[in-house]
């Protein structure tokens, strides 16, 4: 019955938007002076970035009269499943935010993201601008298919004040982190605050902790469709690991969302929590001074151990766009260095743009995670950018069960080899 | 002469005829079509596979879980709604005055008339494992230890999301109930009273064979109703935690939207369409509706 109503709403929306396709484009014309319509994506329905995405608009629309900017924003998931739907239709958005890794490149394997080589040659100063190394997460089989936004990193976040009462220093291997982690509960507090309740969290710490367990030519390689095994040891050694630091974390972690768990942790309850760079932004009224420290080296591990989890989001141009020339000059404003200035200022996010952050107003944290980021010898994509989306719903199923007390590390690999088997049968 | 009038009579049908099946049966027919391929949603080419999407919903183990929980919500349901329901709905005709019957059935169904997804996000916050309602109330009656994760426990994330449903629904099934009962002949109550039958027995000999044909609709609604449910489960857990909440609708949705797999998807929906039709044909024939 749910099926037959699925499908007539989708048939239903199709045979509506044929005549409104066609309204759009004859008030178009009638709106006078040839003004070209284009439609914007993003996924930020919600503040600070709703405004700052307005604003930006209005500024380009008053630098460009000839051309008029739609926008429209759905939240995260929603935009996920949106757009996969949109993308390939003929009413697709011709700018569209898209995050790196497998994201971008499900859009350029259905055909619906433009290629910016051409563009960008003409235009070598454009290319310039960002870090090389968030450009790269945007290049498809070598050719240039989106720009960069804003820069992420993970990092663990550590309450300084309670460091320094119980004369703890920072970790970078992993006795001493186990150390540091065994003095906090010695002292009667909760090391770690974690909120597992969705399964993105849990995605961050596997791909970190994976990244740091493999030999970089089995990471890298088991990120292919076509090869990807899941077969090494190591796999299950970075679970095992996950299991060891879940001791340390908060019992309930599975019952919380990562924003309970991240107000638990601004509120002082666990010293300890691992966060993106851009949640600086809801540390509003913390009570305590606070560092960042890299994920640990892991002991055994045969990954680079400093190496820092993270993938930059950024824009792509619709393959099928009728106004490739005014979509890719809204692409150029949105992301030149001025409004990469504004962007870190008023969003908190860490343009790509090469020295918008240090140029910024803003706080010596996030100019220190900018610099971190960049510094960093190489970034490891998130999880659930790196893989087929068959093997990361596995995958992070499996390990939440595990982190439940359900699953065992080699379960979930099992899992796991049965859904790469699956993709690898079908690429 | 009766040609014509058949033409006629073919005329005013067809508009109707048109649009279903354009919206109902069309799409029924594409989906079985598509069970077939293999595609993403954004990319236009489909691959043929042939049986291999069929083959891989008897091997899924989360398939397996998902249509147990949905069996498990049928149970539920007609234990909840159409049993429940049915002596909640004697109880406020028969048993209360007027003036009460009046105002408890106007709060049963309150639930009814709220949109499902304010109510899971309601339930939300009662279920919530940290200073939620339910677990307050539990510390507050002096409970001790009984503090759960409701939704995020493998134990009792699916009864959770379940009782969320019952809650909702108890009221609109009620109120089926309580029209059919108001068209029992009061007489009937009176002779079976005269007989020397009490309210329990008046119960089994007048009100359930009365209220037959609405009983057959109630099971209808519910346990179609048990084995298309996607609102509840996708907003309250989205499965989780692992697969442990998913059903069917909601597995085919993860499988269409987010692991971009529309021909997996379009088996599932066939199957889900399968079996609420098997259901549907089955209870149409041990009841031999509009019979009697």
């Amino acid at each position: 019955m749910r099926t037959s109503t699925r499908f007539a709403a989708a048939v239903a929306t199709a045979a509506l938007l044929i005549p409104l396709a066609g309204c759009s484009g004859t008030s178009g014309a009638a709106g006078g002076d040839d003004v070209v319509e284009i439609d914007f994506f993003h996924r930020w329905p919600n503040e600070p970035k709703n405004t700052y995405f307005n604003t930006l608009v209005d500024e380009f629309e008053a630098e460009n009269p000839d051309i008029r900017v739609n926008v429209e924003s759905v939240l995260n998931d929603a935009y996920k499943d949106k757009v996969k739907v949109v993308a390939g239709s003929d009413s697709a958005p011709d700018v569209m935010f898209s995050w790196s890794g497998s994201f971008v490149e499900e859009l350029v394997d259905g055909g619906n993201a433009m290629n910016l080589d051409e563009w960008l040659g003409d235009n070598p100063d454009i290319k310039d601008r960002y870090y090389e190394s968030q450009l790269e997460a945007f290049s498809v089989d070598g050719a240039q298919y989106g720009l960069p936004i804003g820069m992420h990193a993970k990092l663990f976040f550590y309450n300084k004040d309670a460091f320094d009462e119980l004369g703890l220093d920072v970790p970078t291997t992993w006795d001493e982190f186990l150390d540091v982690l065994d003095t906090i509960q010695d002292s009667g507090a909760v090391p770690i605050e974690m909120g597992a309740q969705e399964q993105w969290p849990i995605a961050h710490y596997v791909g970190t902790l994976n990244q740091r367990m493999l030999a970089a030519n089995v990471f890298e390689g088991d990120q292919s469709a076509a090869d990807g095994e899941f077969t090494d040891p190591g796999y299950v050694e970075a679970l095992e690991r996950l299991n060891e630091l879940a001791e340390y974390m908060n019992p309930d972690l599975t019952a919380v969302g990562h924003e309970v768990a991240r107000n638990a942790w601004i509120a002082g309850e666990a010293p300890i929590m691992y966060l993106q760079g851009s949640e600086v932004n809801y540390f509003e009224g913390i009570g305590f001074d606070y560092g960042t420290f890299n994920f640990p080296a892991v002991d055994g591990g045969e990954g680079d151990p400093l190496q820092l989890t993270g993938a930059p989001e950024g824009f792509v141009v619709a393959a099928n766009t009728e106004h490739p020339e005014e979509s890719l000059r809204f692409l150029e404003f949105m992301l030149n260095k001025e409004n990469g200035i504004a962007y870190t200022e008023d969003t908190g996010e860490l343009s790509a743009v090469v020295d918008a952050v240090a140029e910024s107003g803003a706080p010596d944290i996030l100019k220190d995670i900018a610099t971190q980021i960049v510094d960093a010898t190489e970034m490891t994509p998130w999880l659930d950018n790196a893989y087929d989306p068959q093997i990361v719903q596995t995958y992070l199923a499996e390990a939440q069960l595990m982190l439940g007390g359900q699953q065992t590390p080699e379960g979930v690999m099992t899992a796991v080899q049965e859904a790469a088997e699956r993709v690898r049968s079908e690429s | 002469m009766i040609a014509r009038s058949r033409l006629v009579t073919v005329l005013y049908v067809l508009p109707a005829l048109a649009l279903i099946g354009l919206f109902v049966y069309y799409p029924l027919v594409a989906n079985f079509g598509y069970s077939f391929f293999r595609f993403s949603a954004g990319a236009g080419d489909m691959t043929f596979v042939g049986l291999d999407n069929i083959e891989r919903l008897f091997s899924d183990p989360v398939i397996r879980t998902a249509l147990g929980n949905n069996v498990l919500y049928a149970v539920v349901s007609i234990l909840f709604q159409v049993v429940g329901g049915l002596i909640v709905a004697a109880w406020l005709t028969r048993l209360l005055g007027r003036r009460m019957g009046a105002i408890l059935r106007s709060v049963y169904f309150l639930p009814a008339v709220i949109s499902m997804t304010v109510i899971a996000l309601l339930f939300t916050f009662i279920f919530n494992a940290r200073g939620g309602l339910l677990n307050a109330f539990l510390d507050l009656i002096g409970i001790d230890g009984a503090s759960t994760a409701w939704l995020a426990d493998v134990d009792t994330a699916m009864g959770a999301v379940i009782s969320v449903s019952q809650w909702q629904s108890v009221g609109y099934i009620t109120m089926l109930y309580v029209v059919a009962l108001q068209q029992i002949p009061a007489e009937l109550y009176e002779a079976a009273s005269i007989d020397g039958a009490g309210r329990i027995r008046q119960f089994w000999n007048v009100t359930v064979p009365q209220a037959k044909e609405m009983i057959f609709v109630a099971m209808i609604l519910t346990v179609s109703g048990a084995f298309t449910v996607f609102n509840e489960p996708y907003i309250l857990t989205r499965g989780g935690p692992g697969n442990t909440t998913q059903v069917l609708a909601t597995y085919m949705y993860n499988q269409g939207f987010f692991q971009n797999q529309m021909g997996y998807a379009s088996a599932i929906a066939s199957v889900i369409f399968v079996i609420t039709l098997l259901l549907s044909i089955v209870q149409l024939v041990s009841f031999r509706s509009g019979k009697d």
